[in-house]
């Protein structure tokens, strides 16, 4: 167990002891990568914020069933905001169901100069954000557990052969959607003098 | 996949958070840690009312199958005297529902007020 982990569950066991105010040190160690995680489930950063408000209060009321598992809490704690995400989308509908025409001529321009890596990077997940949703949220974990199958399946509580074949198919549907767009110019070549 | 596409998802996105998200979430966190928990629906003694008025009107029911006077006379005569045996038995039963929706209502008051 790392020292991180540790810490958690240090922070952990004072919440359930009485101090409630120790929770704000979790909220201030994990709030950017749950509002990260929100941001790519949904692709609105006001709505992501909620989300992952919302995410953190359904942590601290469940707080005394991750003491029970022999489970790291970061791991615990994506697990229960991934669903949580998945469940809200379901209920109020996704942000986006089409890329829209401006980010489809953005997108159809990536050697335009004003378009910075960040604005194409942020096209390309809005472009995820429009899957179906099981290929979606494949897609949206596997990236934020930087690839790794096993967490993504961890978190989906699915097997890793499942989240194999939903990764290609979702991977072909994604390319399918940007086609050709996202290919990268190539540099020109210097002629010897 | 295209590589391209690949190397676009791994950006982690860039997103500074509300400087008051944090106090956002711990206002809802007290507010959560001061909101007294629900009480629960007494199940328990639900259960115990509900089996033993069925048992009260089942061993009624027997009774008057067998003729015997084992309850109340009241009740037997309530159960025989109407032309139509049925009419009694609806009547006990809607007198048992209320006698434990009474006794249901009374407890969770008792509660409420602890």
């Amino acid at each position: 167990m790392d020292q991180s982990e540790d810490r958690d569950r240090e922070i952990v066991e004072r919440v359930l002891g009485g101090e409630t105010e120790a929770f704000e040190e979790l909220v201030e160690r994990w709030h950017k990568p749950l509002i990260s995680l929100a941001y790519r489930f949904c692709q609105d950063r006001a709505r992501a914020e909620d989300m992952a408000q919302d995410a953190f209060l359904h942590l601290y009321q469940r707080l005394e069933r991750w003491e029970r598992r022999e489970l790291p809490f970061s791991s615990w704690m994506f697990t229960v905001a991934a669903n949580l995400y998945r469940s809200q989308l379901r209920r109020r509908g996704p942000v986006l169901t089409e890329l829209g025409e401006q980010a489809e001529q953005r997108l159809a321009a990536p050697e335009q100069p004003g378009l910075a890596e960040e604005e194409r990077a942020e096209l390309v997940r809005r472009a995820v954000a429009t899957l179906p949703p099981k290929y979606r949220d494949v897609l949206v974990l596997f990236y934020f557990h930087e690839k790794s199958v096993t967490e993504t399946a961890a978190t989906l509580s699915v097997r890793e052969g499942t989240i194999k074949a939903r990764l290609h198919r979702g991977r072909a549907l994604l390319e399918k959607k940007l086609d050709q767009r996202l290919s990268v110019p190539e540099m020109p070549v210097e002629e010897p003098a | 996949m295209n590589p391209e596409i690949d190397r676009l998802l791994s950006r982690e996105p860039t997103i500074e958070p509300h400087p008051r998200f944090v106090d956002r979430v711990m206002q809802r966190v007290w507010r959560e840690h001061f909101t007294p928990p629900p009480i629960p629906f007494p199940w328990k003694l639900f259960a115990v009312g509900a089996i033993s008025g069925i048992a009260a009107i089942g061993t009624a029911l027997a009774n008057r199958s067998e003729g015997s006077s084992a309850i109340p006379t009241g009740i037997t005569e309530m159960l025989t005297s109407t032309q139509a045996g049925g009419i009694g038995i609806a009547v006990a039963s809607v007198a048992g529902s209320l006698l434990i929706a009474w006794m249901v209502i009374g407890l969770a008051d008792n509660s409420n007020s602890i």
